[in-house]
């Protein structure tokens, strides 16, 4: 089987500053993965390039086996924002427009997501909490049947409820094959659902390792990470 | 359904949403200034003309209409910029190329349809018009039977004026699409290529001034180039001799700077132009 | 459930299906949650609890119905055996907690056996 995401030696500058250099980063099918870094490390920036809404990068991107950008965005799901749509947009309307444009859309597993997330559909966008807003996001990522998920730090600034929904839902609604890539700055909430995780420092991959081997040395998966940015400040 | 036709569905929609609510507006806002110019007599126009309340009304809103299309039109080049760099609209699995023509042709459709809908709103008070004033009524039956009398006169040269006027009507709709859109991306890609510092606003103003300033020369170093171009917009402005000859070679020269434009807008938006973050 | 980061979750994820068993949540001869009931239920990963319910197949707790899942033995001695080596287990850990605050093995006993005097007084 294809893998969900390929990477090699891809470089991206913006501004005349090099925000990803030489990185190289490939993952298997069924897994889930924590893409982890600082902020500015350069999460977002990859996403966006797999997503192929970052432009102008060198080195090459296959999702599930497809280089081209048109061809990746239909094998991928990525956490949008929303900001397509005025604040007044309903959440019916949002639906109507994820299953026009994309094909793979699901609505029966939107509604199922939906209940499950509490979300009523005639509210509107100005009318959801930002936890809220974060539940709807996962739920329209999550009725696309796709090869890879990228959620871009689902669990910044919600409640501990929120995000227990979230972790669940991301349990409950994978599919086996699937592939699903978290971006976070830090970890210890949900490395009990990670395979893997990625390390991003120094503009590139320093580090990806199964978290099951980084139990077995005794060390906490947030340990294992934090280690990789304490090493810096000592030297 | 393929992809282009179904975003560009989406995209009309988009376009289209508030259209009732401008015509809501013009026929109230029409209707206002109407009702109060009648009452208080406070007319610069001809009162003989416009004796009859719905003659007045029909003037003003054909006035507004005008205005009103413009102001359209405008709402439709900012939405496309607005489609072109958000994240929304760029993650949906089109090709940028496609996705480029697919915003430009729904613009134009929706300037059309809301041309369309002028149109018949102003046929509808004319014909409430036509009943109600009876001057107004004699002038169009006369009007009619003149444009009777003169259709047998029409030849293809008159035909090929009138459909040439329309056709570069549409050409300079779509010229100004495109010209923004070029100005938007090549001065974000310029400033994406440059040091952060530069990264600013104001300096993004500077920018398409630069690129305004830069392709100006580059026209005007070349006197044949600055020929080409300038000819349609100088046959627009009527400095030239006006003749069909000049229709024709204006139609052409605006038919292929507006391609110029596609191609370049078309490589900048695929290779260069990025959604903002969408967070 | 909570689960500690630093050991695999694998092994913890057995260690509390044995619980299960052994405490009769889990009966003899009965199904046990699906795989992604028990993930989501203790909030971990489907191909975690995969992995411990394979070795438990593998050691024999628990078997496989082709298409209906796992169910857990009636291997009583099986059963018994793996009681006795939980209650090891435990014992290993409380005795050897114990001897490292110097305490020796029939101090151990005596202070067990008053402890439980005590506490059955007070019931």
């Amino acid at each position: 089987m294809t893998n969900p995401l390929e990477i090699t030696d891809l470089v991206y500058k913006k501004n005349q500053k090099k925000i990803i250099t030489d990185l190289n980063l490939t993952l298997k099918p069924g897994k889930i993965v924590a893409l982890l870094g600082e902020n500015g490390a350069g999460k977002t920036t990859l996403m966006r390039i797999i997503s192929g809404v970052a432009k102008n990068y060198r080195g090459s991107v296959k999702v599930a086996g497809f280089t081209k950008e048109a061809d990746r965005k239909g094998h991928l799901s990525f956490t949008d924002g929303l900001t397509g749509f005025a604040n007044s947009t309903k959440i019916n309307d949002i639906v109507k427009f994820y299953q026009i444009l994309y094909h793979d859309f699901n609505l029966k597993q939107f509604e199922q997501l939906r209940d499950f997330m509490n979300l009523k559909p005639d509210l509107r966008l100005s009318e959801l909490s930002k936890g809220m807003k974060e539940k709807l996001v996962i739920a329209l990522t999550f009725s696309r049947r796709v090869d890879l998920y990228l959620l871009d730090e689902p669990f910044s600034g919600i409640d501990a409820m929120a995000r227990k929904k979230i972790i669940k839902s991301i349990i409950l609604w994978k599919q086996e094959k699937s592939t699903i890539l978290i971006s976070d700055h830090f970890v210890n909430e949900i490395t009990a659902v990670l395979d893997e995780v990625v390390i991003i420092k120094n503009k590139t991959v320093c580090m990806q390792k199964s978290t099951e081997a980084i139990r077995a040395d005794n060390q906490s998966v947030e340990e294992f990470y934090e280690s990789f940015y304490q090493r810096e400040e000592e030297e | 359904m393929a992809i282009f036709n179904r975003y560009f569905t989406v995209l009309f929609r988009l376009k289209t949403k508030w259209i009732s609510l401008l015509l809501i507006i013009q026929t109230v806002a029409t209707f206002a200034i109407t009702f109060f110019n009648f009452h208080n007599g406070h007319l610069y126009l001809n009162r003989s003309i416009f004796s009859n309340f719905f003659t007045l009304w029909l003037a003003i809103f054909i006035v507004f209409a005008w205005l009103f299309t413009g102001v359209f039109y405008l709402s439709t080049c900012y939405q496309n910029e607005h489609v072109s760099g958000n994240q929304t609209w760029r993650l949906v699995p089109i090709d940028d190329k496609k996705l480029y023509f697919d915003n430009i042709l729904s613009s134009f459709g929706a300037l059309l349809f809301f041309v369309i809908l002028e149109i018949i709103c102003t046929l509808v008070l004319g014909v409430v018009t036509f009943t109600f004033d009876s001057q107004f009524h004699t002038t169009i039956i006369e009007m009619f039977a003149d444009i009777g009398r003169h259709l047998q006169q029409v030849d293809l040269e008159i035909m090929f004026n009138f459909f040439g006027a329309i056709m570069m009507t549409i050409l300079c709709a779509f010229f100004g699409y495109f010209i923004i859109s070029f100005l938007n991306y090549s001065s974000r890609a310029l400033l994406d290529f440059l040091p952060e510092a530069l990264s600013k606003a104001y300096f993004r103003v500077i920018a398409v001034f630069v690129i305004i300033l830069v392709a100006w020369l580059a026209i005007k170093a070349s006197d044949i180039g600055l020929q080409i171009i300038s000819f349609p917009f100088r046959f627009m402005l009527g400095e030239t001799t006006g003749t069909n000859d000049d229709l024709a070679l204006a139609l052409v020269l605006m038919l292929a700077i507006n391609l110029l434009f596609w191609f370049l807008d078309t490589i900048l938006f695929s290779k260069f132009f990025e959604a903002r973050e969408g967070k | 459930m909570e689960f500690k980061d630093n050991i695999p979750i694998y092994l913890q994820i057995k260690q509390y299906l044995y619980r299960q068993i052994i405490t009769g949540k889990l009966k003899p001869g009965k199904k046990i949650p699906s795989v992604r009931e028990l993930a989501v239920q203790l909030t971990v990963n489907v191909n975690t609890v995969q992995r411990a319910l394979q070795q438990m197949n593998f050691e024999g707790i628990l078997y496989t119905k082709r298409g209906e899942g796992n169910f857990v033995t009636e291997d009583t001695t099986l059963l018994e055996k793996t009681k006795r080596e939980l209650i090891n287990a435990e014992l290993d850990k409380f005795v050897h907690s114990m001897n490292s605050l110097g305490v020796s093995d029939e101090q151990i006993l005596k202070s067990l056996s008053e402890y439980l005097k005590e506490e059955h007084s007070d019931d």
